[in-house]
């Protein structure tokens, strides 16, 4: 199934009209959420044809800044080979978010965002494909994410992520990932650094 | 501003241009300004990036990387009556014999200020580009910037499957880096610089890979490091520089529309330096040595590419300044060496001169400059004149409101063996790059002997200052250019069996014609935390029947307007969108189709550029993401060139110090 161009925009409008932040709001650079998730691709796309996607790792980073959050994470995600015609690959993508949440009620945490990233497919190929056996690529996309609090620190979340990148024939997939996140205090040099 | 101050500041900035001949616009008028902080919030990293965000031209590219310049509209296509000055001294770029724009010896992205001149002086009529690299601060420090380019349109995974498609272009990592160690008066500066770009344009790579050996593809690789010492004091300057780039390039053989696969190597070491005697006199001095060769990467024995091209230029003044007036006498030379043909022929030519130059103010807002310069050699036997000779006018009137009105003239008469006319190399040898069969000596048609370059240039420019900060200049000018020599371009595309395009080498000698051109520009902050400049030029070219003339003039837009905006919607966090849009264009010398015939046309064409910043540490460092041609829309400047695409770039720059004794 091809993610539609519609419904892309309409998820990417969603977590547009939630930038302004409209939660309370920690200082600029304050604290750090960071997250590690497991993460599935949840659309079938024509490339799906060729490959098989599998289980993936994400790690994400996010600090408060003026307007909401500034983030950015990587998603690491192999996919095999359907036929013996293509070489398997591995794509990581790598991003930066900017976003804002809202709390409706204790302990839940809504927020969403907008990302652009790079997408760096490595093909397990024996000859390189004209010289390169890896591509890069524009992505662009948005996430919602829901986040429950289960202490002070410590929390768990479930994230939808609709990515499209802008290869030739355009990839449009939906991810969804779910894990763990830890929110700490910004180290003193970090925040030095990120001011 | 008097005279002398103004000699001063510009002495300031300069250590081997004269005084005397600094362009008039020694206050603000004819000037455009690029700060520090613009270029990067820009993501600038290349010369073409600083060029572009002043306004200059970057006139035409066939592979996305090399350019001409055309300041504010202020030079006609392929009449170099400009001139580069980095930090203060002159760089020759653009001839058959200069170095690429790229490898001069500065990294971009640590300029200070450009600033672009439209006004002439008597070492260039049609005006001057200046650039002026950052100094290091006290201790020691580094300062750099990386940035790599991602672009669109990939195949992808797709590339296995029946629905593969060409790749696309990959630009960077493009990255300038600088050492240094400052203690008083002393300075040692270690640069350097490199840059990729991978280019996959359909048009383009059929052409370049047929000279590959093996199964290479169109690419640019740059290297360059630099070394210089500088001591300053408040009498005294002096700077030696030892500077060298490499550059894989796609060299563009313009006469033939066909890139060459190359490689450029152009070493160059240079002293310069005055030293005041007294309060009114002092002298100065440059020396500027430099070599360049070109060997080329392609297994086609008929691409004859070769040359060494080397060059030796001294200049020693003697100046004396006062309140009004400035003279200057200079003794100095060119030492010229090119070798196209290793073993065949190798060519010295030596030129001295004398040069008197005089500037005077004879009431404030007056200025003038005169320069008579001579060339001692006798070389040239097809010539008689052997006198150079320039001279410049501006008069500014200011109304009480603040408002000003300036007007500026200027004309220069360069000698053939100064302006290294290519049809004056061929006279002495010179056999322009060539491929293919057709290679036999180069043809010069027009007047039957060389000509002297004669450029005029006039122009005035009326700036209305608002309250709030706004300006509104209205400028006009118009340029007439006699004597010059250009190449013909006579360009067909081959049958589709032979990719290569098919060209002939011409040079018409003695070909002139003028360009009369209007412009407007609005600059000012657009509220307390924005800032913009809008320019808006336009021009028409007046051939008075010269075909040559004609056939490249109008390969310039006859209407060009850019818009340059930041803002700052978040402390330390800024939005900077460059956009510009041309008119059509004509190429008369390139035919696309022998079949229909017809000129190449290049369309009207919009460009967007949107580069986000955030400055982390203080000021120390500073994270970028720039989307490049954001409307996705193939961008061009040449019938036959390069296409460039959507590119998000991704980059850091940083600058980092340690004054030993502090924390």
């Amino acid at each position: 199934m091809r993610f539609g161009t519609a419904r892309f925009a309409l998820l990417a409008l969603v977590a547009s009209m939630a930038v302004p932040g409209v939660a309370a709001q920690d200082a600029a650079w304050s604290t750090l959420r960071i997250s590690v998730a497991g993460a599935e691709s949840v659309t079938r796309v024509g490339m799906h044809t060729w490959w098989r996607p599998t289980t993936g790792a994400a790690l994400r980073v996010e600090a408060p800044f003026e307007g909401g959050f500034l983030e950015a994470g990587a998603r690491f995600m192999p996919l095999g080979a359907r036929t013996d015609a293509v070489p398997s690959y591995t794509a990581l993508l790598a991003w930066a978010g900017w976003g804002g949440a809202w709390r409706p009620v204790r302990p839940v945490r809504l927020s969403a965002a907008l990302r652009a990233g790079m997408l760096r497919m490595d093909f397990a190929e024996d000859i390189a494909f004209a010289g390169v056996r890896s591509e890069s690529e524009l992505t662009l996309g948005g996430a919602a994410r829901l986040e429950i609090v289960l202490s002070g620190r410590l929390g768990v979340f479930a994230e939808a992520a609709a990515e499209r990148t802008l290869t030739a024939i355009e990839i449009d997939q939906v991810h969804a990932s779910a894990g763990l996140l830890l929110r700490v205090g910004a180290p003193r040099w970090v925040r030095e650094v990120l001011r | 501003m008097t005279l002398r101050s103004a000699l001063l500041a510009a002495l300031s900035a300069s250590a081997f241009v004269p005084a005397a001949a600094q362009p008039l616009a020694a206050a603000d008028a004819f000037v455009v300004r690029v700060d520090s902080a613009t270029i990067a919030r820009s993501g600038a990293s290349r010369v073409a990036d600083l060029l572009r965000l002043a306004g200059a031209h970057a006139g035409h590219s066939l592979d996305g990387f090399r350019l001409s310049f055309d300041p504010a509209g202020s030079s006609s296509p392929l009449f170099p009556t400009w001139q580069l000055v980095v930090d203060g001294v002159p760089m020759p770029v653009g001839g058959p014999f200069d170095r690429h724009p790229e490898l001069i010896p500065t990294v971009p992205g640590l300029v200070r200020e450009v600033r672009v001149i439209t006004a002439p002086s008597t070492r260039s009529a049609g005006g001057r580009i200046e650039i002026d690299t950052a100094r290091p601060p006290e201790g020691l420090s580094i300062a750099g910037h990386v940035s790599a380019g991602n672009e669109v349109g990939d195949p992808g995974p797709y590339r296995y499957t029946p629905l593969a498609t060409p790749n696309a272009d990959r630009i960077g990592p493009v990255f300038g880096f600088r050492g240094a160690v400052r203690a008083d008066a002393w300075r040692v500066e270690g640069t350097y610089r490199g840059d990729e770009i991978h280019m996959t344009d359909p048009a383009l790579e059929p052409r370049v890979r047929l000279l590959y050996r093996g199964t290479y593809r169109p690419r640019l690789l740059l290297a360059a490091p630099s070394l210089a010492v500088h001591r300053e004091s408040a009498r005294s300057r002096h700077r030696f520089q030892f500077h060298f780039g490499a550059l894989r390039d796609l060299r563009l053989v313009a006469e033939t529309g066909s890139e060459v696969p190359s490689l450029s190597r152009h070493w160059a070491a240079s002293a310069a330096g005055r030293q005041a005697i007294g309060r009114r006199w002092g002298v100065e001095y440059a020396l500027d040595a430099r070599q360049q060769d070109i060997l080329p990467r392609t297994a086609d024995q008929s691409v004859a590419f070769d040359q060494v091209f080397a060059r030796l230029d001294a200049e020693f003044a003697l100046r004396r300044e006062s309140r009004r007036f400035a003279i200057g006498l200079s003794l100095g030379g060119r030492l010229r060496r090119l070798d196209p043909m290793p073993g065949v022929l190798d060519r010295t030519v030596a030129v001295p001169s004398a040069r008197l130059d005089v500037a005077w103010q004879p009431t404030p807002g007056w200025r003038h400059a005169v320069a008579v310069e001579t060339a001692l050699s006798n070389e040239d036997p097809l010539r008689r004149n052997r006198l150079r000779h320039s001279a410049t006018w501006l008069q500014r009137i200011a109304s009480p409101g603040g408002s000003t009105f300036d007007l500026a003239a200027g004309w220069i008469v360069e000698m053939p063996e100064v302006a290294e006319q290519p049809a004056w190399w061929i006279l002495q040898g010179w056999r322009p790059p060539s491929i293919g069969a057709d290679d036999e000596s180069p043809r010069l048609t027009g007047a039957p002997y060389l000509l002297d370059a004669r450029t005029g240039s006039g122009q005035a420019e009326w700036t209305l200052r608002f309250r709030g900060g706004t300006t509104l200049a209205l400028l006009g000018f118009g340029r007439v250019y006699r004597g010059h020599t250009l190449p013909q371009i006579d360009l067909v595309a081959g049958p589709s069996l032979a990719p290569r395009l098919d060209g002939r080498e011409r040079f018409a000698i003695g070909v002139g014609g003028a360009l009369y051109g209007a412009r407007i520009r609005v600059a000012g902050p657009a509220s307390a935390v924005a800032w913009h400049r809008l320019d808006l030029t336009w021009t028409r070219p007046v051939a008075e029947g010269d075909e040559v003339y004609w056939r490249h003039a109008v390969t310039r837009p006859a209407v060009e307007a850019s818009w340059l905006a930041s803002t700052q919607p978040v402390p330390r966090t800024s939005i900077l969108v460059e956009a510009s849009a041309r008119s059509s264009a004509s190429w008369p010398g390139f035919v696309p189709d022998p079949t229909t015939g017809g000129y190449a046309v290049l369309p009207s064409r919009v460009d967007v550029s949107i580069a986000v910043s955030k400055n982390l540490w203080g000021d120390r460092l500073l994270v970028q993401a720039a989307f490049r041609h954001a409307l996705d829309r193939p961008f061009r400047t040449h019938p036959f060139g390069q296409s460039d695409r959507l590119a998000l770039h991704l980059g850091i720059r940083a600058q980092l110090g340690y004054v030993p004794g502090e924390s």
